[in-house]
């Protein structure tokens, strides 16, 4: 009875509340909707009622601006530097923190403070001193120098979230694979890199999505149109003389879209990958 | 075998914990460092050096030709005195402080919220908010632009709709407005996941607490003030720190939304460097001026970890 009349006390509450979090969460993502939206319309008939939904169904928009950006282009360049700067940074950060995990050594604090030092550093205000370096050198428009950028930008995270996990991995595994007669190199790759598994996905997700998304670094490391990433390439939807709406929307839905659909399947990994790294950082 | 929770159980005594980890032999940390030097200098290659390389063309005039004059702390004499960098840099400070107070503010609201018993689909609701932090601040950027536009925006749409003609203004064309529509967008674009970083914190306080107080007559938002707040001090010390080291930060979404303008009125101090270097040419002041922010906001992280000690001690 008392039960009872408590909750009906809170119904007006819980629906208040109820409707609160859905216009909550409608308004993040109503831009990105209006996006999706607006990309299979006609420009004309957007021109005229920006918030409808189509009637027509037009894909024009994206073969156009597909033809515009070379925007295939730079989501292959794109993936080109996911899946380099994903495989470095899993491989160096593996084995940075199993060393700095297991083994007490001479300079350690020294080489995790700097590390953690690039962690605290406001990245873009690294801008220009990286530029100078690459113009120096001569390796402005080489991919290699995006790739090793990407690399660095990703290890002090990597290696926070691989040392905290290794340190829980029980260290008689690697005892009873040396007295198994295990070189190093076995031990690591064969022992302890395979029970990784969780940590090597997070890692790789988190750092696929954050080169996907960079901008910055790709704009003054390579400003050649053939090597530019997919941020920097949906910037020259709007170039064009006669503005676009509905085709640039179109351009920015392809470049969006493989985010989406890694978020859609792993969207509990991503949320926890991301939050474990910020909290970290 | 206790080692494993780290001790806490018993307290571990000393001897045992010693021989975990290895002692070194001089043969064995040269295989160490075999393994971890490559992937170390591969680092300082990528991201310190170039500090050092630009500390020291700080000190010249160089404009990218192939003659490099010293002309001493010049730079830096000009830099203390450029009206226009510390514009750049208030104009971080105003940032933060919106942001210190949308983001952290609306994150807290909405984790009491979506902590509630009453709210259902909490699952849905969590990832949908979750949602436009993975956005590239590039699409976020020119999406928004879109969404201001006074002609085809969203908000001019509903402003209209609501008879509140005189509340159209060209909001990313207004000096005034300029910055607080920007934060709007930093604030919409991360205020998921500030919001699942609070609630994390939450599930760590001892839900018997509020059971109690819950129990003597507290209100909801009692409750949420005197008791869950307090007790979320180290977890809001984390997001001040983010904030602020994410506000220094930030250059591509005004790269794209305004680049700075109207005037000077957007300009954040990693974009002032960015147009000194690249548009006027003048690499060599331009590293001043990173330099100069590399600088202010070590501070500013020196200042509030020595502000979040002092709270700390006072408890």
């Amino acid at each position: 009875m008392q039960m009872k009349t408590n909750q009906r006390r809170m119904l007006p509450a819980s629906i208040a509340l109820n409707v609160f979090c859905v216009v909550i969460s409608l308004i993040c993502i109503v831009p990105v909707l209006w996006m999706y939206v607006s990309s299979i319309r006609g420009n004309a008939s957007f021109m005229l009622n920006p918030i409808a939904f189509p009637k027509e169904f037009v894909i024009q928009n994206y073969v156009a601006a597909s033809r515009i950006s070379s925007i295939f282009m730079a989501m292959g360049n794109s993936t080109l530097y996911v899946i380099f700067s994903l495989v470095l940074v899993n491989i160096g950060a593996f084995i940075t923190s199993y060393f700095f995990s297991r083994y007490e050594f001479k300079g350690k604090n020294f080489i995790f403070s700097v590390y953690l030092a690039g962690m605290l550093i406001p990245l873009y205000a690294l801008m220009v001193p990286v530029f100078v370096q690459y113009k120096i050198l001569g390796l402005l428009n080489n991919r290699l120098a995006l790739v090793i950028t990407y690399f660095a930008m990703q290890m002090p995270l990597a290696i926070f979230l691989y040392r905290s996990f290794i340190d829980g991995v029980p260290r008689e595994l690697d005892d009873a694979a040396t007295i198994d007669g295990c070189s190093i190199v076995q031990r690591l790759s064969r022992i302890i890199f395979p029970l990784c598994r969780p940590i090597i996905g997070t890692i790789s997700i988190l750092t696929a999505i954050s080169v996907w998304n960079e901008f910055a670094f790709s704009v003054i490391l390579t400003p050649k149109t053939n090597l530019r990433t997919v941020a920097v390439a949906v910037r020259f939807f709007s170039s064009d003389i006669k503005v676009d709406y509905t085709l640039q929307f179109a351009g920015l839905c392809m470049v969006t879209l493989p985010i989406l659909l890694l978020y859609i399947a792993f969207s509990k990994e991503i949320m926890k990958g991301m939050i474990s790294g910020a909290v970290k950082g | 075998m206790f080692e494993y929770f780290g001790g806490w159980m018993i307290p571990t005594p000393k001897i045992i914990k010693e021989p975990t980890m290895r002692s070194f032999e001089s043969k064995e940390v040269k295989t160490i460092y075999k393994f971890i030097l490559p992937w170390f200098i591969l680092f300082c290659f990528a991201l310190v050096i170039p500090i050092f390389t630009c500390l020291g063309i700080s000190f010249t005039s160089w404009r990218g030709g192939p003659k490099i004059n010293f002309n001493g702390i010049d730079n830096y004499v000009r830099l203390v005195q450029d009206a226009e960098f510390w514009n750049a840099f208030g104009n971080n400070l105003e940032l933060m402080a919106y942001l210190i107070v949308g983001q952290i503010g609306f994150a807290f609201v909405f984790a009491l919220m979506y902590n509630s018993k009453l709210v259902r689909f909490k699952e849905l609701h969590r990832r949908l908010i979750f949602l436009p932090c993975l956005l590239a601040p590039a699409v976020v950027g020119m999406v928004w632009q879109l969404v201001y536009r006074i002609d085809i925006g969203i908000f001019a749409i509903l402003f209209r709709s609501l008879n509140l003609e005189n509340w159209i203004i060209p909001w990313l064309d207004s000096p005034k407005l300029v910055m607080p529509a920007i934060s709007i967008v930093l604030i919409w674009q991360y205020v998921g996941q500030y919001c699942l970083i609070i609630m994390a914190g939450m599930q760590n306080i001892n839900k018997s607490v509020l059971e109690a107080a819950e129990i003597d007559g507290t209100t909801a938002i009692q409750r949420a003030f005197y008791i869950v707040f307090p007790l979320l001090k180290s977890t809001i010390f984390v997001l001040l720190m983010l904030v602020i080291s994410g506000c220094m930060k930030l250059f591509d979404i005004f790269f794209i939304m305004t680049n700075g303008g109207p005037g000077n009125s957007s300009m954040v101090a990693v974009l002032y460097s960015y147009n000194l270097a690249f548009h006027s040419n003048k690499l060599g002041y331009g590293s001043t001026s990173a330099i100069g922010v590399v600088l202010l906001s070590f501070l500013l992280i020196i200042i509030m970890k020595q502000f979040t000690k002092r709270i700390a001690d006072e408890n």
